[in-house]
């Protein structure tokens, strides 16, 4: 602990200029709306999250990828039909899934400042009812996903409904991922189902030890 | 080591360096990756440092405690519904990202001679026709108490899932009866396996919701790994206990301590997905896996780590594949194809190596002939050439069960002998080997290999409307095009792993059974020894001995009580 102050103290020194305007951001954005008022700016200006996180990577693919982070801003249009023209569009932002209370702003100050911390950050392994707040529930999906043959060429038959499998309800996790291609569990045994940009067929638990 | 005043543990997984830095538990914090994904939390373990000192020591402080400790959700899963209902608290571990293990993704069906749905359909069975066949199919492989176990204990173990677990649909169907030649004692040519609705995939929907209704008693982690036991005493001395399990978060290496207060189970399954376990154990290679990717041996190393005597070790339960990939995925033929009539199985110097129509597990081991002169398996990889006369009638392998369907890993010919140029057989032994087959198939007769004169051939694959054949399973192979394709060993699952007593304890290598240690499933060395006897021959036994496990730990005394 002593050191992890030691370690504290020294950043900010080395940093000085930075953490006052750091300070003073934080100070000033708090001020002019307090908590409430803050996430209403993150969430109308999205691209202000990256000035202090370390996200370029997914800021990027969010801004335009065929990852899920980028399908989460089409309101139902196709990646194709989408022009990205600003913001406007953006219907879910960084602060929706990446949901903090204050006191988190100074844990993460402090692992920076100590350096307590992976760069590229470690995948967060987000909840399945983080999904279900919007996406109601399996019986929901399953309707929207009953006609797949034109989407993916390669389902092993017609009709074939991911969301309706054999192993019933399983955590959103097991397939989909938000900053980076989203996984076609299936594949372990059924062959390429799920096709094309986005998905890719590298089952991790195929590869653990 | 009582000099030592903090007593502390090794917890390093054997790819952590002694001086590599803990992972913080703040880590996943960095950046803006934060919130939720909270169930991460739960896999940070103490701060404890690898210092050198003896694993066997009791850690002073442990992230969970609970009664009993069940790793893998397959067949163990019922160890831990039963265990709880004993009043244990149970802590169920699953590596995989789904609940279910191989059982999830099996046929469902379990072995369980002279059952309740035998006798509502009036098919005669007893436990000494039962008990009789399993000790000549497990060639004295196995203590016959432990066959006489599972044979009076069978029934039981369903009568308590069909009352506790609510299991209300279990039936059997005709194919898939008894694999062994109808002469062996004890034999039945009616299945003695039974099966709830939606196969394994159902019956492991049942465990589930059984588990979530045992919500306070149960808890369920995913994606998390046993990685060693806590042993407290001198295992080589055969001394000491079992008192908990190191797991490991699969997503973020995060270890944990876990009490297990009275015991663990291990139901881990195989080592099929450890290419360095099944290359050194097996009697031959494999080349394709049903199993679960997760099936990689884990369980079966922890228990090496303590002692444990293994036992059918070179033994799989065989299962032949097309079309196989070096990630041991392929095209399996359960025998519900290449027992059909129309088809033949040589290997590359064009002799039959088998009775086509035999069943997976025994049909497997026709693939570890060694050839003497050439130095190798001569009958790795063998081939399967299916005539027009097959086509016309059914679906070839891995073509969506479409008739008429040509997947592409087949090569095709209107003669015999340019397939056999294509696929790289010896032309002039396979039109030799083909001519005397013919000649036989026509009188439904096979002096050689016996196709189709027992009961599981006849109702498995075949085809009993045909008026053109004369054994349900047999037709001269003699009409193009013909088509081939190479045929493969591989497994549905390993059936070699720790010896136990009848109670299901591991036993050590000095036979004597090591305290709060038990397997079940695919991880214990299988009671039937390296064969199969029937449908259902791994859950039947795995359910069974997870039941004995769980009423059996349940009974003990916590270790730390004082």
């Amino acid at each position: 602990m002593l050191r992890g102050i030691r370690k504290f103290f020294s950043f900010i020194w080395r940093n000085k200029v930075k953490s006052l305007v750091v300070v003073v951001l934080i100070a000033a954005i708090a001020g002019v709306g307090g908590y409430q008022g803050s996430m209403k700016l993150f969430h109308d200006y999205p691209q202000l999250c990256e000035l202090c996180h370390i996200i370029k990577p997914y800021y990027t693919s969010w801004s335009r990828s065929d990852f899920l982070d980028y399908r989460h801003t089409l309101k139902g249009r196709t990646v194709k039909e989408s022009t990205v023209e600003g913001f406007t569009d953006k219907d879910v932002v960084c602060k929706d899934c990446h949901y903090a209370p204050p006191q988190r702003l100074f844990e993460e100050l402090w692992n920076y400042a100590t350096g307590n911390y992976h760069n590229p950050l470690e995948e967060r392994r987000f909840a399945t009812a983080e999904c279900f707040a919007c996406h109601k529930d399996y019986n929901h999906l399953i309707t929207l996903t009953a006609n797949l043959e034109k989407k993916y060429p390669n389902l092993p038959q017609p009709g074939w409904n991911p969301h309706s499998s054999h192993f019933g309800e399983i955590n959103c996790r097991v397939c989909h991922r938000v900053h980076r291609p989203s996984v076609d569990f299936c594949s372990t045994c059924h062959g390429q189902t799920m096709t094309g940009p986005g998905w890719t067929q590298e089952v991790e638990w195929k590869q653990q030890p | 080591m009582n000099s030592t005043p903090k007593k502390q543990v090794k917890t390093g997984s054997p790819s952590a360096a002694p001086n590599e830095p803990r992972i913080s538990r703040r880590d996943f914090l960095k950046g803006a990756a934060v919130v939720a994904g909270a169930s991460a939390l739960v896999a940070c373990a103490p701060a404890v440092a690898p210092t050198g000192a003896p694993a066997t020591e009791v850690p002073q402080e442990w992230d969970k405690e609970v009664d009993v400790v069940v790793l893998g959700t397959g067949t163990a899963s019922l160890a831990a519904i039963v265990a709880a209902d004993a009043g244990s608290k149970a802590l169920l571990l699953e590596k995989g990202p789904v609940f279910g293990g191989h059982t999830a993704i099996s046929g469902g069906g379990l072995w369980v001679p002279n059952n309740f749905v035998m006798k509502k359909k009036d098919i005669k069975d007893s436990r000494e026709d039962a008990l009789t066949y399993i000790r000549k199919v497990s060639e004295g492989r196995t203590p016959d108490e432990l066959l006489v176990k599972f044979i009076d204990t069978c029934n039981e173990m369903i009568d308590y899932t069909v009352k506790n677990v609510g299991i209300d649909t279990y039936d059997s169907g005709t194919q898939f009866s008894d694999y062994y030649p109808d002469s062996w004692p004890g034999h039945s040519s009616n299945p003695r396996f039974i099966t709830p609705k939606g196969s394994g995939a159902g019956l492991i929907k049942y465990m589930k919701d059984a588990i979530d209704a045992r919500a306070s008693k149960i808890e369920v982690l995913l994606e998390t790994r046993g990685l060693r036991l806590l042993y407290d005493g001198d295992s080589n001395a055969g001394t000491g206990q079992v008192i908990g399990v190191v797991a490991q978060a699969a997503t973020s290496g995060k270890e944990m301590l876990i009490k297990a207060r009275k015991g663990v189970v291990i139901g881990t399954g195989g080592f099929d997905h450890d290419k360095e376990m099944s290359n050194h154990f097996l009697r031959a290679p494999i080349y394709y896996t049903c199993s679960a990717p997760t099936n990689t041996g884990d369980g079966h190393r922890m228990c090496m780590a303590v002692g444990a005597m293994m036992r059918n070790m070179n033994e799989c339960w065989g299962l032949v594949a097309y079309n196989v990939k070096d990630d041991l995925t392929g095209v399996p033929d359960w025998s519900l194809e290449r027992g059909k009539p129309g088809t033949i199985i040589v290997n590359k110097h064009g002799e039959r190596i088998g009775n086509e129509a035999a069943a997976y597990e025994i049909f497997g081991r026709a693939f570890s002939a060694y050839d003497t002169g050439a130095a190798e398996w001569r009958n790795i990889p063998s081939y399967t050439i299916f005539d027009s006369g097959y086509t016309q009638h059914y679906p070839l392998p891995g073509s969506g069960y479409k008739v008429g369907v040509v997947p592409d890993f087949f090569k095709q010919a209107d003669t015999l002998e340019a397939l056999a140029g294509q696929l790289g057989i010896n032309v002039d032994a396979l039109m030799a080997t083909v001519t005397r087959f013919n000649e036989n198939a026509r009188n439904g007769l096979d002096p050689d290999w016996h196709r189709g004169e027992n009961s599981f051939e006849s109702n498995t694959s075949g085809d009993h409307e045909r008026t053109d054949v004369k054994n349900p399973n047999l037709a001269p192979v003699e009409t193009g095009p013909f088509y081939g394709t190479a045929i493969w060993p591989g497994t549905l699952g390993t059936n070699g792993g720790p010896r136990t007593t009848v109670n299901g304890e591991v036993l050590n290598v000095w036979g004597k059974a090591i305290p709060r240690l038990y397997v079940t499933g695919n991880t214990m060395a299988s009671v039937f020894g390296g064969q199969y006897p029937g449908g259902g021959a791994t859950l039947g036994p795995g359910f069974t001995f997870s039941y004995i496990e769980g009423k059996h730990v349940a009974t003990l005394k916590p270790w730390d009580a004082a």
